[in-house]
């Protein structure tokens, strides 16, 4: 039976890679200009922007998150659910949050006109948006370590050492595996993007890919162009893979123990905790102001339900592929650790999302089911493809959690492959849930790629707030972003109602 | 009890998911008259002419729109990747270049509107590939509360040599977009030499490159720069939405070399699943009567049928396959001045 499993994890890997590399194929039957995308000392320079950006944003976004999310487990919020607050901007695009700090410094400056001499640009204004950006995710990371450290033996060191012993030699140990996964995420996010840095004119590889694009048309030079960037990757790819390897098992946390930091520690978490707020009320309150009314609200609402619509139908669908597809091969990351391998299977996040999916695009056009490209089931294909790696990671994470003895007992007990699957998945369900949902929300906030593959005559709400931004309608802008956000309150709550409802009564 | 719940699941998720695939894979089904228009034109304008279109010919619009965002690599790229299947029956481009270039790969239909007869041949694809129609110009928005109107920029040599300080200009990234065109068009005004030595000049001088016009815009009208270059449509807006900017065309004098003026392109893909609403969607844009419209909704500063006349804008008189030849060349050297390590 264990080798029938373990060909089972094969044959899921290999559809995972099929359906991964399906842009590549895509791609496959174009010319390649080498002479537009080989390394010069402008590139190098470009690329070293990148990391420094990526890597200072990834250290400042995961100290801060940390101290956050030690801020929120020690304090009030620790058992409420609405502890995840933070994740309601993460359907807004990345390009429309750092906007709302654009608009702040102009709104301030009408009444300090002096204000626009720091008029935003270059490193330290792209550094200060893209960790407030970040932030929310750290935190997400941080919290879930936090929360799966052992209560217990925390209760125990908290009678022989000061609490910030503990935090430094307990907390801070057991936790630093998922922490360093985030990191390596957040890293991963900020290297690929070119919307934020770009906005604040600071030049980075990523835009530069797609300049090459634009001007060749060729998806190829796009790929070969973002090698060095995934090289660049194996490093964090490689602290993501030992921290979830680290991971400690299933404990039972009694309840949270509240610990009482020195004065350092305390300021801290109230910074991190200060700027997590700031990070959700600054846009929501540029949002509220620039729409004015409720009447203009409601407007927004009436332009915008349709786009919402299929917003939510591409999140959903995305969402159910990542459900079916990461299993397997989390099965077999879990046994591997060669970073290459785990490098390869990452690699569509190196990528901006448009350009891969201009490779699935060509791909399916090309093949006998290019019917689905008028369905929304392309776009939720593309969705669910550029962020499979992260749904991926997730659920490692989370197979980590895995009550191990109920899985011996299965392995022992089950006469099929297919009882010990289902005894596996029925274990692991929390973990496929939050990785579905994690992509249901980075999809709901998705652009580049629904632009690529929305069937003609459906617009998604992202790139409705897209081309009305470039109008101006700030109002509606302001409108649809409002919006957007209550929608996300919804699904949390709801996502949230059911978890209550279905693992905790 | 455990068994029973293992069971459950599955069945659930399995049913509940199959169901899903199932409803939302069938929203995109559906016969109808139907015409696909893939759209670089801004939302809010293009949406105007296609409900026009829906209620004279009763033909639903399906279109796909680009988003500036995007850096304009959207819409001709998905053309490109949909050759084999072709999805799309008209292409309607708010500029030239990258419908020349879709003619160029061989993905453009012949088609002769007759709503194109009274449009001026030199606005024609001599194969009839492409029409062009109405025309933006560049210009400088210039912010009325910092700069006197003695001091308003007249030329666009004002951004490479001018008294103006660097950081009190924008320009967009000119490797994407309008502004990309517009440098293959002062490339081909100037030939390649001095047009690569006018942008060093440009980069030297310490412009602010921004990300896209309508950033340029934003900037100019909260007195973030004192002048931003950019296309009309996002001038008027800034102005529309009162705020303390006026619009300037640069190089107007009798010997200037005038600005330059983007016209739209229409073009039917090859091999259109809808030929024969597309040339009617066609037929409809390019008539008079839509251009004018296009031009009381400030989207277009003039009609090309008015380009013979005297109406107060001096444009470019560089041809628009010349301006196409140069944007390889102009795109390469616009990378290596513009993208460089801060």
């Amino acid at each position: 039976m264990e080798q029938r499993r373990n060909a089972t994890k094969y044959v899921g890997l290999l559809l995972y890679c099929c359906i991964l590399f399906l842009p590549f194929a895509g791609i496959l039957g174009q010319r390649a200009d080498l002479s537009s995308v080989l390394p010069n000392a402008r590139r190098l320079g470009l690329l070293a922007n990148s990391i420094t950006l990526g890597s200072v944003v990834t250290v400042l976004t995961t100290v801060l998150g940390f101290f956050a999310a030690l801020g929120i487990a020690n304090g009030r919020l620790a058992q409420k659910w609405y502890r995840y607050f933070f994740l309601l901007f993460l359907a807004i695009p990345y390009y429309v949050y750092a906007l709302s700090w654009m608009i702040l410094i102009r709104f301030l400056s009408g009444f300090r006109p002096s204000l626009l001499k720091y008029s935003m640009q270059g490193l330290p204004s792209c550094l200060f948006v893209e960790v407030m950006t970040y932030l929310p995710l750290a935190v997400l990371f941080c919290l879930a370590a936090i929360e799966m450290t052992e209560s217990r033996s925390t209760e125990m060191a908290l009678v022989f050492q000061k609490p910030e012993t503990v935090l430094q030699k307990q907390l801070l140990p057991q936790s630093l595996p998922l922490v360093a996964s985030g990191m390596g995420c957040i890293f991963l996010l900020s290297v690929t993007d070119f919307s934020v840095p770009s906005m604040f004119q600071y030049n980075t590889y990523t835009l530069e890919i797609y300049s090459v694009y634009s001007r060749t048309g060729s998806a190829l030079d796009a790929w070969i162009m973002a090698l060095p960037v995934a090289l660049v990757l194996l490093l964090p790819l490689s602290l993501v893979q030992r921290g979830i390897r680290r991971i400690p098992g299933q404990q039972k946390n009694p309840g949270r123990i509240r610990m009482h930091y020195a004065f350092p520690i305390r300021a801290a978490m109230k910074l991190g905790l200060g700027l997590l707020a700031l990070q959700a009320v600054v846009p929501l309150l540029v949002f509220l102001v620039q729409t004015g009314s409720a009447k203009t609200l409601w407007r927004s609402f009436l332009m915008i339900r349709e786009q919402l619509l299929v917003s939510v139908e591409v999140a959903l669908l995305a969402s159910v592929l990542t459900f079916f597809l990461i299993g397997l091969p989390a099965a077999f990351l879990e046994r591997c650790r060669s970073p290459l391998v785990w490098m390869l299977l990452s690699l569509p996040m190196v990528l901006p999302g448009a350009i891969l999916a201009m490779g699935l695009l060509s791909i399916v056009n090309k093949s006998v089911f290019h019917a689905v490209g008028s369905t929304v089931l392309l776009p939720a294909l593309g969705c669910a493809l550029h962020y499979l790696p992260f749904a991926l990671l997730l659920l490692m994470a989370c197979r980590k959690r895995v009550d191990v003895k109920k899985l011996e007992m299965a392995a022992v007990m089950s006469t099929s492959g297919s009882r010990y699957r289902r005894m596996e998945r029925t274990l692991l369900l929390p973990g496929y849930l939050c990785a579905s949902c994690l992509v249901f929300f980075l999809s709901l906030g998705e652009e580049g790629i629904e632009l690529v593959l929305m069937p003609p005559g459906m617009e998604t709400a992202s790139v409705k707030i897209y081309n009305y931004l470039h109008y101006g309608a700030s109002e509606y802008v302001a409108g649809f972003c409002l919006i957007t956000v209550l929608l996300m309150l919804a699904a949390e709550c709801l996502i949230l109602w059911l978890i209550r409802r279905r693992f905790y009564r | 009890m455990l068994r029973n719940r293992i069971k459950k699941t599955d069945k659930r998720i399995v049913l509940g998911a199959l169901a899903l695939l199932l409803c939302l894979t069938a929203t995109g089904c559906g016969a109808k008259r139907e015409v696909v228009v893939y759209t670089a034109v801004d939302q809010v304008f293009a949406d105007q002419i296609f409900a026009m279109f829906e209620q004279e010919t009763g033909i639903k619009v399906k279109a796909v729109y680009d988003t500036e965002a995007n850096k304009t690599t959207g819409l001709t790229n998905r053309i490109a990747a949909e050759a084999e299947h072709p999805v799309c029956d008209v292409f309607w481009n708010n500029e030239f270049i990258q419908t020349i270039d879709l003619e160029q790969k061989g993905m453009l239909a012949a088609y002769e509107s007759p709503s194109a007869a009274d449009i001026p041949a030199y606005y024609k694809s001599e194969d009839h590939m492409w029409t062009a129609f109405g025309g933006r110009a560049r210009v400088f928005l210039v912010n009325t509360k910092l700069l006197a109107p003695d001091n308003y920029p007249t030329s666009i040599y004002d951004f490479a040599t001018g008294d103006y300080e660097g950081k009190q200009l924008a320009l967009a990234y000119p490797m994407f977009g309008t502004t990309r065109t517009m440098a293959a068009a002062i490339y081909a005004q100037l030939g390649a030499e001095e047009g690569r030595k006018y942008f060093e000049q440009v980069k030297a001088k310490g412009v602010q490159i921004v990300d896209g016009n309508s950033v340029t815009k934003d900037m100019a009208a909260s007195g973030q720069v004192a002048v931003g270059f950019t296309d009309t449509d996002d001038a008027k807006e800034a102005i529309e939405d009162g705020a303390e900017v006026v619009m300037i065309y640069p190089d107007q004098g009798v010997d200037d070399m005038g600005t330059m003026m983007t016209p739209s392109t229409l073009a039917m893909i090859k091999g259109a699943p809808h030929e024969d609403t597309a040339q009617a969607f066609i037929d409809f844009v390019l008539s008079e009567k839509v251009e004018r419209k296009l031009v009381e909704i400030q989207f277009f500063d003039r009609s090309v049928r008015d380009a013979d006349k005297d109406d107060g804008i001096k444009g470019m008189s560089i041809g628009l396959a010349e301006v196409y030849r140069y944007l390889d060349v102009a795109s390469k050297d616009m990378e290596a001045i513009f993208s460089t390590v801060n």
